[in-house]
């Protein structure tokens, strides 16, 4: 136990340090080059690089935790983030957002990620609506997930193509994630959600261990399964939620993320919803970075890079870890 | 549980379903004259010498070059090519991920985007203060006349400059009248290139479809904007003539009529069969700008020679 808790300090202290230098990175690296005489730099540097990194950190946080969430809520090691159709609700509500005429008198910013909260909030709704004890039925959770997601999705794509000059290319950029439009409202909106979700996970840490056990086991141990399991589901849901608001669809990181961090320190999860929000942070930080500049001027969506990187690692690690179980 | 989930939602879709109306009636409630500096948000914006313009769409740069303030552009999208000068702007991306850093650096007092560009960028420009005139996509020849109108008096150019906007109208007045008196309208369709199915076409609401109108053609293909035509709509619409953009390419030409008779669906139609496919420069044809007069010529010129040839008719 000790030498595990000791690795888990070592590897948290490693991945701050490794947030502070992305952070550094980011602030001088970018499109417009370093150029501190410019009149515009102070600018660049505060109203775009920084919030625009500090968002990047909050929604890989927030999809890390999120993913580890769904992995315990549906006990099963395939569960991502977006698996309860969150994503195509967020999709649906922001291309209808896009394709309705421009509200001229919202707070700026805002709009399309509200239409994309609205969205997914939506779906969830409509999931714990249809399906009364979420704990005892992951299976049919997760089909009735699937199935409300692929109707919105259908719907979408209806929009998509109904509304193709105005809809179309501007949701397909977000649709494939996009931090483009980082603002300082939405980083302290982002990172709010980001520490409750993750606060919460700490305190009730004990409880999601003994609901990984089995909805028997787990209420042999006193836990109340429907209650946990819907607080589970909600809180999962409006991390995604959030995240897709802000940042479009970002495909890879709920799901290896905390992955990654039960094959190096196993499945206790205080460490590992801690452990995991520091990684998904420092990933979509780097992932951001380099889709800002890549291909400057122009950007490469988010879920592009997040699976060029993601796949090939996560293939690696799954080789190299013989025998371990991962469920 | 339950009870508060279905109140929640119902909340949550009723705030939706008021919002939609309440937005269009705040758009839409319009302005007097036609030709005042508003954009399409609503926002009036002062008429000024702007000296510093940045462009987010090829058409809006030709717009300016147009009215002559071609040297007060210092940025525009990856894409442009007209004017042959704007290869030393800098460039700031492309329309659907144009790079805010770029732009904000080059310090623009005027920013010109279109409803195409995504609204994060657009939002994110208005919140750092630099002022964004957004332009809707014109679905008429007469909305790009309006719409350079409107740039002219937004940069307040020349009255010479005014007179050449109103010439380009007149341009279209006359090809309107010529059109009209055609003693028939041939059904014309204008594709996207692709070399495989599926095609795309446009449709009612495009601009193109009113450029085929003013030609004086008629747009065989029925459907709403720009969508996919199937095998059986080609057949049924038969179009007599083929509008089709082209790429400056080697053998381009040769390769796309190759391509389009290889379908038998295609092959039967009369454009092919006729040989009247007519390939316009795809900078010209596809952009909602000063130069679509040349593609409205070009088209109309074919128009009258096929519909005033006698023994021509199918």
């Amino acid at each position: 136990m000790n030498s595990e808790s000791r690795r888990a300090v070592k590897i948290a202290l490693a991945l701050i340090a490794a947030l502070a230098l992305i952070v550094v990175l980011s602030l001088l690296v970018g499109s417009a080059g370093f150029k501190p005489a410019s009149e515009k730099f102070g600018l660049i540097v505060w109203q775009l690089r920084l919030p625009r990194v500090l968002l990047a950190f909050a929604v890989g946080g927030m999809l890390a935790v999120s993913g580890a969430y769904m992995q315990c809520l549906f006990r099963n090691a395939l569960a991502e983030p977006y698996i309860t159709g969150v994503s195509a609700g967020s999709g649906l509500g922001a291309v209808i957002a896009l394709s309705a005429l421009p509200f001229s008198w919202f707070l700026a910013n805002l709009t399309l990620p509200l239409a994309a909260f609205a969205g997914g909030l939506a779906i969830t709704l409509l999931l714990l609506i249809l399906l009364r004890e979420p704990g005892t039925a992951p299976l049919k959770l997760l089909l009735l997930g699937i199935a409300l997601g692929t109707l919105a999705s259908a719907m979408m794509a209806f929009v998509l193509l109904r509304f193709p000059d105005r809809t179309l290319k501007s949701a397909l950029f977000w649709l494939f994630g996009s931090l483009t439009g980082a603002s300082w409202p939405q980083v302290t909106i982002a990172l709010v959600v980001l520490a409750t979700g993750l606060a919460w996970g700490v305190l009730r840490h004990r409880m999601l261990d003994a609901l990984l056990l089995g909805t028997e086991d787990a209420h042999n141990l006193g836990v109340n399964v429907t209650a946990a399991s819907r607080a589970l589901l909600i809180a999962a849901t409006l991390l995604a939620s959030v995240s897709v608001a802000f940042a479009g669809i970002v495909t890879f990181v709920g799901l290896v993320v905390p992955h990654v961090i039960r094959l190096l320190l196993g499945a206790s999860h205080l460490r590992l919803i801690v452990l995991s929000a520091l990684a998904g942070m420092a990933l979509m930080g780097i992932v951001d970075l380099l889709a800002r500049t890549v291909v400057a001027p122009g950007e490469i969506p988010l879920s592009i890079i997040t699976s060029l990187i993601g796949a090939p690692f996560f293939i690696l690690l799954l080789l190299r870890t013989r025998g371990q179980t991962i469920g | 549980m339950r009870t508060l989930a279905t109140v929640s939602l119902v909340v949550v879709l009723a705030i939706t379903a008021l919002a939609a109306p309440t937005a269009a009636v705040i758009v839409v409630g319009g302005e007097v004259d036609p030709f005042a500096p508003v954009d399409y948000f609503g926002v009036e914006f002062e008429p000024a010498e702007y000296s510093r313009i940045v462009t987010l769409a090829p058409n809006l740069t030709e717009m300016v070059h147009f009215l002559g303030a071609f040297e007060r552009v210092v940025g525009a999208t990856n894409y442009d090519t007209y004017p042959p000068e704007v290869k030393d702007c800098e460039r700031i991306g492309g329309f659907i991920d144009p790079d805010i850093e770029r732009i904000v650096a080059l310090q623009p007092d005027l920013v010109l985007a279109y409803r195409g560009n995504p609204l994060p960028v657009i939002y994110k420009l208005k919140e750092l203060d630099v002022p964004v005139f957004v332009l809707d996509n014109p679905s008429t020849l007469s909305e790009v006349y309006t719409q350079m109108m409107q740039l002219g008096r937004l940069l307040m150019v020349s009255e010479e400059q005014e007179t050449r906007i109103r010439r380009f109208k007149s341009e279209l007045d006359g090809a309107f009248e010529l059109g009209a008196r055609l003693p028939r309208h041939p059904r014309v369709m204008m594709l996207a290139c692709s070399l495989q199915p599926p095609y795309y076409a446009a449709g009612h609401g495009t601009f193109i479809d009113d450029l085929i109108r003013l030609a004086g053609g008629d747009n065989a293909f029925g459907s709403e904007g720009f969508s996919v035509v199937t095998p059986e709509e080609f057949i049924v619409a038969d179009p007599e003539f083929l509008l089709i953009p082209e790429i400056p390419e080697e053998g381009f030409r040769e390769k796309m009529l190759e391509a389009l008779r290889a379908q038998p669906f295609l092959a039967q139609t009369t454009a092919l069969e006729t040989g009247q496919v007519l390939f316009i420069d795809q900078d010209i044809l596809s952009r909602p700008g000063p130069r679509i007069t040349e593609a409205l010529a070009i088209l109309q010129d074919a128009l009258v020679a096929a519909t005033t040839e006698s023994g021509n008719d199918e």
